[in-house]
């Protein structure tokens, strides 16, 4: 009998044909060599993928992250952005600084002091977003009366971060860790349903990819403020409450509470996600910055 | 992920760092010549398989790569690797966490370059066979053969240890 050894690996990763699919499966019920050696193979993914995740130091990700001068590695267009938002606070914090002694003015008027970034074409931000937090001003939209000065702080803020975002993407390369930014950032621009909220596979090319980083720094001090939940039902799970160390254990977990979303990216440095499975067969998956 | 996949390629943490940095450097310098008709992570895999076959091929050259020797691996995974040769695995019942670690990253390390990194993508970083083949250039059927052939070295390597169950 001639075994179909070659195809076994690729059957085990459901990657043959379906003629081949039907001859290995059929071969499989009469074979107990080819049955030990599936098995083993079975064994050996298993083991590779439970190896445990390798992170880079804190000192290489800082490394890599300052690798390029910030403005050599731009594009003029995304040289010109940066520049804009620059522009921008500089605005802002003078616009500040006269209101404190000058008249009020409406805020809407802010677009018009600085036209060089088009922000405008930028998705409002909504008031209903769960929970953002920049510095100590929550999020808040233009259209309404209020005038305070960290309505303006925010807004700059997000512009920022909505650019350092874009950079971030590139950034997190360095171990697929750094995708929290763009959990702040998608969760902010509104994310349709079901796109998931990582870094890497949501870049497309209209998105400009780099960032100045200058505006890092502030895109991080809003993330690490950042919550994120994630609640459901489940059935057949005995309740504990247990804390995810790793990507993997998330990964499992998720397909063991059957999500349908996809996996979220956490930076498992900073964040410390708890998952709780409770006796009235609800759960709930919590992801904080660590103290 | 691309320090996990240059640790697992390489075995130890100083040279991943190196090719971590090495590989970033190159991906801001050409980042213009991105095109989105690949996808970022893959461009940056295969960035970074690059930067490690090309250090691979110039330390051999200069006879300091190490990577088919135990002195590749960190120096605690080298003694465990020592203490627990795959194919006579330690007493007892099953292998420890650590134990573990040792003994597949040694048998990785003994892999044939190319075979190694698809093993590494398809087993360790979970890509598809056809992120696989876009990542190294490579036509499927390659990716599929080297595959088997990565895992089939390794599977007669641990037979004694995957009887047990690992």
């Amino acid at each position: 009998m001639r075994h179909p050894e070659e195809l076994l690996s690729a059957y085990m990763d459901k990657e043959v044909s379906p003629q081949e699919k039907s001859l290995v499966e059929s071969h499989l019920k009469s074979c107990s060599e080819c049955q030990r050696h599936l098995k083993e193979l079975e064994s050996l993914r298993q083991a590779l993928s439970s190896l445990p995740l390798k992170e880079p130091s804190w000192e290489l990700r800082t490394k890599v992250l300052k690798e390029p001068s910030p403005l050599s590695i731009l594009s003029p267009w995304v040289k010109g952005l940066a520049l804009a938002a620059a522009s921008v606070t500089v605005v802002l914090v003078a616009r500040e600084q006269f209101q404190k002694i000058g008249p009020a003015e409406p805020v809407s008027g802010l677009r018009q002091e600085a036209p060089i970034a088009d922000f405008a074409s930028s998705p409002p931000v909504s008031k209903e977003m769960p929970g953002i937090l920049l510095g100590e001003h929550k999020i808040a939209d233009y259209s309404g009366k209020e005038r305070r000065s960290e309505v303006q702080e925010a807004r700059t803020s997000m512009e920022q971060l909505q650019i350092a975002a874009q950079g971030s993407k590139m950034a997190a390369g360095i171990s697929g860790r750094e995708e929290a930014s763009e959990t702040a950032y998608d969760s902010m621009q509104s994310r349709p349903k079901g796109e998931p909220p990582r870094l890497m596979g949501a870049l497309s090319a209209k998105r400009p990819a780099a960032m100045p980083q200058v505006l890092r720094p502030l895109a991080q001090q809003a993330i690490q403020r950042e919550i994120l939940e994630w609640k459901g039902k489940t059935s057949g799970m005995k309740a504990e409450k247990k804390e995810i160390k790793n990507r993997k254990e998330l990964q499992r977990l998720w397909k063991a509470l059957k999500r349908k979303d996809p996996l979220p990216e956490i930076d498992f440095p900073l964040y410390k996600v708890t998952a709780e499975i409770k006796s009235d067969s609800t759960y709930l998956i919590r992801a904080e910055p660590r103290d | 992920m691309v320090y996990n996949l240059a640790y697992r390629l390489c075995g130890n943490p100083s040279d991943a760092e190196d090719i971590v940095q090495d590989t970033f450097v190159k991906v801001f310098k050409s980042l213009e010549r991105f095109r989105s008709e690949s996808d970022l992570s893959t461009w940056i895999y295969r960035i970074a398989v690059n930067t490690w076959k090309n250090r691979v091929r110039s330390e051999k050259r200069r006879g300091l790569w190490k990577m088919f020797s135990l002195e590749g691996l960190s120096q605690d995974e080298e003694k465990r690797a020592r203490e627990i040769p795959a194919d006579e695995p330690a007493m007892g019942s099953r292998l420890e966490e650590q134990e573990k670690e040792g003994v597949l990253q040694k048998a990785l390390l003994e892999l044939d370059a190319e075979e190694r990194t698809i093993l590494v993508l398809r087993d360790v970083e979970e890509k598809s066979y056809e992120e696989i083949a876009k990542a190294l250039e490579l036509p499927l059927g390659t990716v599929k053969s080297k595959l088997f052939r990565a895992r089939e070295s390794l599977r007669k390597k641990l037979k004694p240890i995957l009887e047990r169950g690992f």
